[in-house]
This record gives C-alpha cells, sequence and structure tokens, in this order.
C-alpha cells in the first residue's frame, strides 16, 4: 500500500525538498525546478503530490492523502471555519514563520498596536485573502455591521479608499509598515505543520515514515490572539467619485497590458513590463489607478470601488456564473493573452470528445468529481451538459496533478498545452476562449462617465486600429 | 426508475426530516403551546429563513461563539458583497420585523420556526423552537406570563414542569464590585466553564467569594435570597435590586402553585440577557427556557424558546396513526359513488381514502348502491343509505 504524502508548492518548496531529503524520504521530482505534480518512488511506497499549501489541508481532511506539509496558517484558516474537518496536526516542522497582522491605513489616525472601540468601526470594510480567519477576526472584534471583501491577493492595496482594515499574512510588523499599512495586532504566527488524516492515522501503516520525520519536529503550536474591542476612535476615507478608477492586473496577466494601454494612448508612470507601483501615475488627468490580482477585478467593479478594469474573460464569466444579476460586463475585448477552457482528463481516460466523455461519467454511479480554478464555471459546465451528480473541488492552483486520483476531470485553461501534456493530461473539446479585456460597470457610480467612456474608446479604437494593421 | 445517484442520496448532515410519528407528535407539541400563547393574547409571526449577515453582527446580542457557527453565503446578488445567514436566531429576526413593520409595542408575539446553527460535536445543525417574544414587556408581569405559558404547555404534554430562576444581574454585579468592571474574556469563560470560573475573578475579594460560596447552591423557596441579600450589602451592593425582583418572580409563581428552584449558577448566556432568565425543566431534564433581553431595536424585551423537536421526540413513541377507512369501488362504475362515500366519512371527521382492494382493518365497498362496511372489531354491516353508513363507523370509532 502506497502511503500519500501532499507537498507544497511555491516558497516553501525548497526547505520541505531539503528536509525530505535529510530525512531520508524519497519523493521523485519534488526539485524546485520540476514541473511534475505527482510521482512515485521507486520503491512504490510513497505517492507525492504537490499543491498549493492553500489546498494541502483540505486535501488531507478529505482523506484523498495520509499526510501533509504545509504552512499552519492554512491550517488554521480551514479550522476556523470548520472545526470538523478530519486532519489531525502531528507537529511543528523546521521552516519558515510567519504571521497575520490586521492592519489599517496611517490615514485612520490609528498609532501601531492601537485598536478602534466597536462603534467607530460600525459598517467597518475589512479585506482579506484569509476571508475565514478575517470572519472570525471581526466577529471577536466585535465590529458591528461589518463588510468583508474575501480576495486572491494584493490586500494591501486596498486601504484606506476601498478597506478600512486588512488581514495582511507578512513575515512581521515591519513588513506591514514598509507596505505603508499601520499594524494594529498581531492575530496568528506560525510556522510549518506536519498534518495526517484522523483516518489514516487510524488505519495506515504510516509508521516509517513517521520515524523518519519524528527527529525534526519542534515544539510549539501556531499562536492564534483574536483581540475584542479597543477605544481609540478613527477617520474613514472612501474612494473619491469626482475621477475615474481604473484596477490594473498584478502577476502573470500583467505581461501584455502595458502594451495594450500603450495602444491605446494611456500611460502609466510606474507600471510597465518589468515592475509596478500600487498606484501608478495615469498621463490623463482624473484617473486614478491601483495595481491589484486581475481574479478580484469583476467583484471590484460591481461593488463600485474601481469604474474600469483590464481583466479576462474567463475571470469575468466566472464571476457572472457565481451572480448572474451583477451588473459587470465586457466594454472591449483586448484579444491578447489568448487560451483555451475546456474539460481536461487523464491521457488514458478512454474519450476524446466531451460527448464521449459524457457517457463515461454519468455511468460512473458516483458523484462525478470536478477540479477547477473556476468553479463557478465548472458548475456551470456541468449543468449545461446534463452531468446528474457532480462534485465541484475549488482548487487554488496546481490543479494539473488533480487527475485521475483525486477528480475525474478538471475545468482548465491552456495556452499551449505544454503543462497539461507535461502532467500527462489531454484537454476535450474547449467550451471557451479566453483573452483579456476591459470590464466596465452598467451603471456608472462616477459622476466622470464621460471620462469612462472616453477610455473604453480609446481600448476600442486601439484593438481596431491592430486589426487593421 | 430511480437513479442510482438518486437512490444512494442521504440528507444534508445536521438537518431534519421529521417522519409522520414525529411530525404527529411534533403538531401536538405546537397545538400545545399555539393554544396556551393565544389563551394570553399573543399573536403569530413568522420571519424569513435567510436574514442578511449584517442583522446579527450589528445586534450585538449573539456571542462570538454563536457567530462563528452561522450558515453564511452569499446571495445570487452577492456581487454587492452582502452576506446573508440561515436564520441563527429567531428573537432578533423578530424584533426586527416588528421594528420594520411598524407595530406599537407593547407587543406580543409568538412563533414556530427552525433555526440553523452549526455545532461542532454533535450532527443537530436544524432546531425547532416554539418561542414567545412579549417586545416591551413591563417587569415582573412580563418574566410571570412568559413562565407560565411555558408552564402550560409542557403540563398540556402531559409533563410536571419545573422553573429553574436565576438573574444574571446578580453575579455581573458581583464581577464589577469585586473587579472594578467586568474582566475582559469573563462572559467567555464561564459561558465555557461555568458559573464556578466566577471564583477565578474573586480571589482578592472574600466578601464577594464568600457570596458566590452561598449563590452557587441552588434551592427551592425565597429563604436563600433573603441570605443572599444580607451577604450582597457588604460583597456587591448592586446586586441587591436584581435579588429583590427575582425573590418577587420567584414568590409570585410559587403561589400560583408552581415548582421553583432559584439556581443563581445557571446564567443562560449571561451577554445576551439582562435580567431574570429561567428554564423549563421535567423529567430531569430542560426544555427550553428564557428571560428578560435588550436587542437593537427593543430596550427590553421578555422572551423564551421551547425545543419543540425534543419535546416531539419524546412524544413521538406514543403518537399513534388515524384509523383510515379504505374505501374500495368494486368497478370504475362505482368510482363516484366511492368518493361520495369519502366525503360524507370527511364531513363526519372520519378519515377515509380510495383503496383498490379491502384489505384494510375498517373497509367499505362499494357495489352499485349497496355499501359493504366491516370495522376493526370485525363487525361487518350491509346498508344502502350513507347515514348509515356513517353511523356505523361513528359508533366503532
Amino acid at each position: 500500500m502506497s502511503i500519500k504524502i501532499a507537498l507544497p508548492t511555491g516558497d516553501p518548496r525548497a526547505s520541505v525538498g531539503e528536509l525530505l531529503e535529510t530525512a531520508g524520504i524519497d519523493v521523485v521530482g519534488y526539485e524546485p525546478s520540476s514541473r511534475v505534480l505527482r510521482s512515485v518512488n521507486e520503491t512504490g511506497a510513497i505517492t507525492s503530490r504537490v499543491f498549493r499549501e492553500k489546498d494541502i489541508p483540505i486535501q488531507v481532511a478529505l482523506g484523498n492523502y495520509d499526510l501533509g506539509i504545509c504552512s499552519d496558517l492554512f491550517l488554521t484558516e480551514l479550522q476556523v471555519r470548520f472545526p470538523l474537518q478530519r486532519v489531525v496536526r502531528i507537529g511543528s516542522l523546521p521552516g519558515a514563520m510567519s504571521e497575520v497582522w490586521l492592519c489599517a491605513s496611517p490615514q485612520s489616525g490609528l498609532a501601531e498596536r492601537d485598536l478602534p472601540s466597536a462603534a467607530a468601526m460600525d459598517g467597518a470594510r475589512i479585506v482579506s485573502e484569509l476571508p475565514n480567519l478575517a470572519d472570525i477576526v471581526a466577529i471577536h472584534l466585535r465590529m458591528p455591521g461589518y463588510k468583508l471583501t474575501p480576495l486572491l491577493g494584493s490586500a494591501d492595496a486596498y486601504p484606506p479608499e476601498d478597506a478600512e482594515f486588512v488581514l495582511y499574512p507578512c513575515a512581521g510588523p515591519e513588513v506591514a509598515v514598509a507596505k505603508g499599512l499601520v499594524p494594529l495586532a498581531r492575530i496568528y504566527r506560525g510556522g510549518l505543520a506536519l498534518i495526517a488524516n484522523s483516518d489514516s492515522l487510524a488505519n495506515a501503516p504510516l509508521a516509517g515514515i513517521l520515524a523518519k520525520l519524528a527527529p525534526f519536529l519542534r515544539p510549539g503550536e501556531p499562536d492564534l490572539s483574536l483581540p475584542g474591542p479597543g477605544r481609540a476612535e478613527m477617520a474613514r476615507f472612501g474612494r473619491s467619485y469626482d475621477v475615474v478608477r481604473i484596477a490594473l492586473p498584478d502577476g502573470h496577466a500583467q505581461r501584455a497590458t502595458p502594451s495594450c494601454l500603450r495602444e491605446a494612448g494611456i500611460e502609466f508612470d510606474g507600471y510597465d513590463e518589468k515592475a509596478y507601483v500600487r498606484r501608478p501615475i495615469c498621463n490623463i488627468p482624473g484617473v486614478e489607478a491601483k495595481v491589484v490580482r486581475p481574479q478580484d477585478m469583476p467583484q471590484l467593479v460591481a461593488l463600485g470601488m474601481f469604474d474600469i478594469a483590464v481583466s479576462g474573460r474567463d475571470l469575468l464569466h466566472e464571476h457572472l456564473c457565481r451572480f448572474p444579476g451583477s451588473p459587470v460586463k465586457m466594454a472591449v475585448d483586448l484579444g491578447k493573452n489568448l487560451y483555451r477552457i475546456g474539460p481536461v482528463v487523464d491521457q488514458f481516460f478512454p474519450a476524446e470528445t466531451t460527448a464521449e466523455a459524457l457517457k463515461i461519467w454519468n455511468s460512473l454511479g458516483r458523484p462525478v468529481r470536478i477540479a477547477s480554478e473556476f468553479p463557478a464555471t465548472a458548475e456551470q459546465f456541468a449543468r449545461d451538459h446534463g452531468i446528474e451528480h457532480s462534485s465541484i473541488i475549488p482548487v487554488a492552483g496546481a490543479s494539473e496533478g488533480f487527475v485521475p486520483e483525486d477528480a475525474d476531470f478538471l475545468v482548465e485553461g491552456t495556452e499551449t498545452g505544454t503543462s497539461i501534456r507535461a502532467n500527462g493530461l489531454k484537454m476535450l473539446d474547449p467550451f471557451m476562449e479566453s483573452t483579456n479585456c476591459v470590464i466596465v460597470r452598467s451603471e456608472h457610480v462616477t459622476s466622470r462617465g464621460d471620462l469612462v467612456d472616453s477610455l473604453v474608446e480609446r481600448f476600442a479604437q486601439s484593438v481596431k486600429a491592430v486589426e487593421v494593421a | 426508475m430511480t437513479s442510482p445517484v438518486l437512490s444512494a442520496a442521504t440528507r444534508s448532515r445536521g438537518m431534519r426530516d421529521l417522519l409522520p410519528d414525529e411530525m404527529r407528535a411534533f403538531r401536538r407539541v405546537e397545538d400545545a403551546f399555539r393554544s396556551a400563547a393565544t389563551r394570553w393574547g399573543y399573536d403569530e409571526i413568522r420571519t424569513p429563513t435567510i436574514e442578511t449577515y449584517n442583522l446579527f453582527t450589528r445586534a450585538g446580542t449573539l456571542t462570538p461563539e454563536m457567530l462563528s457557527h452561522v450558515y453564511t453565503f452569499l446571495d445570487w446578488d452577492g456581487w454587492s458583497g452582502e452576506r446573508v445567514v440561515l436564520r441563527p436566531d429567531s428573537t432578533i429576526p423578530v424584533v426586527r420585523a416588528a421594528a420594520q413593520a411598524g407595530m406599537t409595542n407593547p407587543a406580543r408575539l409568538f412563533y414556530v420556526q427552525n433555526v440553523f446553527r452549526f455545532h461542532e460535536n454533535e450532527d443537530d445543525r436544524e432546531e425547532w423552537q416554539c418561542g414567545i417574544e412579549y417586545l416591551e414587556a413591563p417587569p415582573v408581569l412580563g418574566e410571570l406570563e412568559v413562565a407560565s405559558i411555558a408552564c402550560e404547555t409542557l403540563l398540556a404534554l402531559g409533563f410536571e414542569p419545573s422553573v429553574r430562576l436565576s438573574h444574571v444581574g446578580v453575579m455581573r454585579a458581583v464581577l464589577e464590585a469585586a473587579n472594578g468592571a467586568v474582566p475582559p474574556g469573563a462572559y467567555e469563560r464561564i459561558a465555557a466553564e461555568g458559573p464556578a470560573a466566577m471564583r477565578h475573578y474573586l480571589a482578592d475579594a472574600p466578601s464577594a467569594a464568600a457570596f458566590v460560596e452561598v449563590a452557587l447552591r441552588p434551592a427551592s423557596g425565597t429563604s436563600l435570597l433573603d441570605n443572599l441579600a444580607a451577604l450582597a450589602t457588604s460583597a456587591a451592593p448592586a446586586a441587591i435590586p436584581a435579588l429583590t425582583e427575582l425573590r418577587g418572580i420567584a414568590a409570585a409563581l410559587t403561589d400560583s402553585g408552581r415548582d421553583v428552584t432559584v439556581d443563581l449558577a445557571f446564567t443562560r448566556g449571561f451577554e445576551y440577557y439582562t435580567g431574570v432568565v429561567f428554564d423549563f425543566m421535567a423529567r430531569g431534564e430542560s426544555w427550553g427556557g428564557g428571560g428578560r433581553y435588550a436587542a437593537a431595536g427593543v430596550d427590553s424585551a421578555c422572551g423564551l424558546g421551547i425545543e419543540a423537536e425534543r419535546l416531539a421526540k419524546a412524544l413521538a413513541p406514543g403518537s399513534r396513526r388515524n384509523q383510515v377507512v379504505a374505501v374500495v369501488p368494486e368497478s370504475d362504475d362505482d368510482l363516484g359513488r366511492a368518493l361520495q362515500v369519502t366525503r360524507a366519512l370527511h364531513r363526519s371527521g372520519i378519515a377515509a381514502s380510495l383503496a383498490a382492494t379491502a384489505d384494510a382493518a375498517v373497509t367499505v365497498v362499494v357495489a352499485g348502491e349497496q355499501l359493504r362496511a366491516q370495522t376493526a372489531a370485525g363487525t361487518t354491516g350491509m346498508m344502502t343509505r350513507l347515514d348509515d353508513l356513517v353511523e356505523m363507523l361513528v359508533l366503532a370509532k
């Protein structure tokens, strides 16, 4: 019987890889440069799978994996909301410590470690990449009528216009200060944890691997502190409705954006292919910009925080699948960053088309497991294609490794197909093409609707010009 | 044909199916409660299953523990960021509904509805409650009225109720007297560990500690309250009004023939309540409780919740299905006449339904003008007049 272990991708990968090697645990293809997401070692005793850290406690809790190594932060994020999960924290492993701070902006007038009174926080907006933790923090702070916006990233960009508080993961308060935030209270501190599924601990032969890891276990547990309200007053700032606010993408999606902006004659000082600042300066008077995560943009435009954004059709589609009444719409298809989205299965799956696959999936006699970074799109696909009983597994990333053991198929996008092929997968019939696009609200919230329309027109003209060329 | 997926379907964890036996018992509970509440002049109200999440975070009456165990999610128009919640409590929605409708207070309201809360160590995530909210209820009178409704409900169901009484103002005054204010986290700790955790906050206040040692011992009658009032003069003078109020309520309930126990160790959610709190005991268990509270939209109110579903479960084994007469048309030509027969039986309060075969305990076979009846006792009869048939079956019933 092979022991299944879930390992983290991203920052901890190098140190966890070193730890496993030192412990004499043979894990194939876990080198930082490897693109392999799943492997079985030479003796067949250990199956390892690389996940985004956030997915590891969930996979271990589901029983798909016997053991996992991940930051305590993500275990805490899961367990503060879902305490019944069948996951056991065995102990701490050596690794970098991380912290989570409740922060405000300097404009709030709050000093470091100074918490506002409950009345001062009435209706406060809190943003975070850790929504479960943020909820618990707001509840314990007795924030009356608080509003929580879950984000995929760039949370430090939001205060003061778009949020009063941010629950911010960082190495320490000095990092928050460097990002222009005021750290008010440390909510969490913890490191790397070894976790196990409770049934596996009772029934699976984990002794060999646990014996190898035991010498590395460290004392200590993650520290979660949930403060009550303080006594301070605080100032608040909303967005200005006399300007047009544009959201520009960070990260991977940023690649094509600077050229699209240039072609539209919209220049930003501090936003190019090599680097960006959070608030680049626009050459057009009356336009304010912020750089945020593109996945968050449809909701931010719907909420009226931004008037216009450069996002993706896939992200807009996901948003509209989830909230069909949302006032966000595509204004211009910029036509770049083209990729296809479709059902992705194991390369040996006995179907070449979606129609053939549907016959197989509907005869399984159990829920069809669909893993996706686009869970609402995946759900719509299942509904549209008459899948009788589906189980959607939302994933944070590295989804290619889910098939076939942990999911029957993925709803996944691919530009060149390289990553899909490298992981022994194939795409059936794509059902959607995605490109980058400009999104706006169907009804403007800014008084400068004319300026929004003019920006949209610039983008539209630039696309026409490219087509003509 | 049922699909393999549907045939394997189970209900969502922690949610309730009320099957016919339980449902009959549930209706008994509901009827007993509804009759008692109506006799006292209460009007029924029902609030939506889904409320805005903000209603509960703004009310400031649910503890962080309760708020972190609610079912909350984004609605279809959740792009606005507005979250909704499956009703985790009925009091706040009832207060909200009364305020939103501009109802005049005092308002006497009752309801029978379910609440949804996630529990860590048990599967019951849906609970049905019979509840009373007496908004702006006058002091003492409100408590006496609400406690009486609970007792009458339990008595109507065959229980011998006793009322356990306490007053959150007593222990609150002791904590404030010994510490200058209620220490941070004290409510949470006492809620988690029980009132014995009070001792932890009274190490440097011997007279308060002595008061608590006496107060933690339940007693029937009012002598304990008199003794505590004497101790409170030095330990916590602010507790005396609460003790006096409690004494008045305990004495009135005792005088009216109720079995009353004063138990100050019982606090029933320190934060939520502001005055007298009560529990309704029978057969060694609590079947509900309530007390004086304040919430956003109402300065002072008195409420109670009775655990309807637990009561129904306790009563279910004794709940019997009504006998149903099987009306059997002998041929297709007799269908119309069979319907006439069922209608006549229904009008006389006899349950009857159509059947293809005469294998039920009580049957009426319809063959042209002839009606052949057989009762559960084995009596048979043949007749042509509907009135004769009804008379025979009413007598047999």
